[in-house]
């Protein structure tokens, strides 16, 4: 008895450790890239890089930051970009998905468009934005031949301007189908039997949007604006391509003091990428919380 | 309370290539608990939802007390449905999904509560009141959905199978729950089901419906006991079926002459002689009966099924009321020798297959389709 006891004992243990086991490869890459990656950024930010000297931790990099002309500004931009593309990305998903299920020919169309956006690159967007929308572009020369304008410059600045438009509209762009499909998933999941449920007890169509369509859509809105909203945080490309010089938003900030001919300004740029990590992070566990309660629902 | 009158319904799907419903009427009176049966894809919800509004008709009407709704929205039908699945809204306690109805007709507040309570104490889930759908159980969840929709007063009751996702025990409490509160309201309700045990346990009158259209529209009684053709008879479990040759009170098929009952031939006209379809049930033969009996027969037994303390047997017959199977106007063959017998294990435990059996197929479980 006490042998088969051991014996089963030792079953349990390898039972419980064989998840962890299958998990060790994953583990493995990402552990020491993204996990240590990020121990390594946060000490640098805390001056601390005992190689060359540094061997005291500190807070000077952040309260630079907190000094820096340029840091709320940047800072205050880039949860503007955020925010804004990412309410209005969620709002015209909404509303586009509240049509497209009201469709009956051309849904299957639509469904494939807005797989499709999602394949191509933002690059690729926001090259496509500098062809439409900069004062040279297609949209500033058809304005010009219309007699709108009198000469290119004359067309509103949309790109590389303070408010961030030509940023936005490429986010706007690539992110809207990625909402709407995930909402279209979800009202795919019951959403029109729930509808149809509170039609034949009394709820006009206008009641079923505001007491049905929308709860019922509003978990899968929050997480996946919450997603859009924390990749919007921190990307840096279409910032730097299209985005004015100043303010610049943060990636691009970190970027530039990163590349900064004076060394000094690096921990500055690594602790403005580890502000932009727990910003970013703040988001992820709310869309993990919001996640958890649609699954627990 | 309220008539429901359907007239020539006809929806068409894939483009008007195929009908999901075709030139189907009926007349429900109020109060009444008339259940659409029929297997599979033959249309019922696809009627009970042009009841409800939900699907338009391609043409036809629906009139509640003789008053055309076919153009109204669902909302203004006054006519709550129930589905299979119970469809809470999961962000609602139990008492604010209850209340929804209401909520959306705009009833004061102090009316909601005392009609929401009313209701929760009648299908006797109080104490869930303030649960979320995902905390009670299955059966308390279809609970709050009929509460739900008897809360709000409907003309009309209309239940989607909401006993099919039940398992067997609650299936019969919400069955029995849904008959008292049917007859306590006294709500004309039409549910849809493809369970027959189900149809004819719950309803006043049962339409059964193949293909689109509507078959035998009757109680349950006679649909089980005089089917009006063989369809009807199939879907409610005969398996026996003799083409006959009737003349007054005798019939004459491949097994030679058997005895009728007067109600055998109910269901045809008052013509002399004619040809139709004899059907009785599997389990109304008699196995080792007395001497005295009418319709006596010979037969060989082929095969036992066990189901549980009865059986299911093949029989092919040999002789009839003292003829050979020959003795018939039709050629007997293996196939239309064999009928099918469900008797009590005792009945049967003594025989073993190949062996003769007397049997006796009583005059009154015979039952004579027309045509």
């Amino acid at each position: 008895m006490p042998r088969l006891g051991r014996l089963r004992a030792r079953k349990i243990r390898f039972q419980r450790l064989t998840p962890w086991l299958l998990l060790l490869p994953a583990l493995i890459v990402i552990v020491p890239l993204f996990a240590g990656g990020l121990a390594a950024g946060l000490l640098r930010s805390f001056n601390y890089m005992p190689v060359i000297g540094l061997d005291s931790p500190n807070l000077a990099a952040y309260s630079a930051l907190l000094r820096d002309d340029e840091f709320l500004p940047s800072l205050l931009l880039t949860t503007y970009i955020a925010l804004t593309s990412t309410v209005i990305a969620s709002l015209l998903a909404l509303g586009a998905v509240l049509m497209i299920r009201r469709l009956n020919a051309g849904r299957s169309l639509i469904n494939f468009l807005l797989q499709l956006n999602l394949t191509i690159p933002h690059l690729v967007g926001a090259v496509g934005i500098v062809y439409l929308f900069s004062q040279s572009g297609s949209f500033a020369r058809l304005a010009l031949h219309a007699g709108f304008i009198n000469e290119p410059q004359q067309f509103p600045a949309l790109i590389y301007d303070p408010a961030a438009i030509g940023i936005i509209l490429v986010y706007v762009w690539k992110e809207l189908p990625f909402i709407a499909l995930i909402l279209l998933a979800s009202l795919q999941q019951g959403g029109e039997e729930f509808e149809a449920v509170a039609r034949t007890l009394g709820a006009s169509r206008w009641q079923v949007l505001r007491f049905v369509t929308l709860p019922n859509l509003l978990p899968a809105l929050l997480a996946s604006s919450m997603i859009v909203l924390a990749f919007t945080f921190g990307a840096y490309e279409i910032p730097a391509l299209l985005g004015a010089y100043y303010p610049a938003p943060l990636p691009v900030l970190a970027y530039r003091k990163f590349t900064d001919v004076d060394l000094a300004s690096r921990p500055e740029a690594i602790a403005i990428s580890m502000i932009i990590a727990v910003l970013s992070l703040i988001f992820v566990l709310l869309y993990a919380h919001i996640t958890r309660r649609q699954i627990e629902n | 309370m309220t008539t429901l009158t359907l007239e020539n319904l006809n929806l068409r799907y894939n483009g008007g290539a195929d009908h999901a419903v075709r030139e189907f009427s009926l007349h429900v009176n109020s109060s009444e608990f008339i259940t659409l049966l029929g297997p599979s894809g033959c249309g019922k919800t696809s009627t009970l939802k042009m009841i409800a509004g939900l699907i338009a008709p391609d043409n036809g009407d629906i009139l509640f007390d003789d008053r055309s709704i076919t153009h109204l929205p669902p909302e203004k039908r006054r006519a709550a449905m129930v589905f299979q699945n119970h469809l809470l809204f999961p962000y609602l306690t139990v008492r604010q999904n209850v209340a929804f109805g209401l909520k959306m007709k705009r009833v004061a507040a102090a009316e909601i509560q005392r009609r929401v309570n009313n209701m929760l104490d009648d299908v006797q889930i109080s104490d869930l009141a303030d649960s979320k759908p995902h905390q009670i159980s299955g059966g308390q969840r279809q609970r709050a959905a009929l509460a739900r929709a008897l809360v709000t007063e409907p003309q009309l009751l209309l239940l989607d199978e909401p006993l099919s996702s039940l398992d067997a025990h609650l299936r019969d409490e919400m069955r029995n729950l849904i008959i008292n509160l049917q007859r306590q309201s006294g709500t004309t309700t039409v549910m849809v089901t493809h369970d027959q045990h189900e149809a004819l346990h719950i309803s006043d009158r049962i339409a059964l419906m193949f293909d689109g259209r509507l078959g035998q529209f009757d109680r349950p009684t006679a649909l089980f006991e005089r089917p009006s053709d063989i369809a009807t008879a199939k879907f409610f479990g005969c398996q026996n079926f003799l083409e006959c040759r009737i003349s007054g009170q005798r019939m004459l098929c491949q097994f030679g002459e058997l005895h009728l009952s007067a109600n055998s031939t109910a269901g045809i006209g008052a013509a002399s002689e004619y040809k139709g379809t004899a059907t009785f049930r599997a389990e109304s033969l008699i196995v080792n009966p007395s001497q005295t009996s009418v319709n006596l027969c010979k037969a060989e037994l082929l095969n036992v099924e066990v189901a549980g303390s009865y059986r299911k047997c093949q029989v092919k017959i040999t002789r009839c009321n003292d003829n050979p199977v020959s003795a018939g106007e039709q050629e007997p063959t293996d196939d239309n020798s064999i009928i099918y017998l469900h008797c009590h294990a005792r009945d049967i435990n003594a025989y073993a297959v190949g062996d003769q059996i007397d049997l006796c197929i009583p005059p009154e479980s015979i039952w004579i389709i027309p045509g």
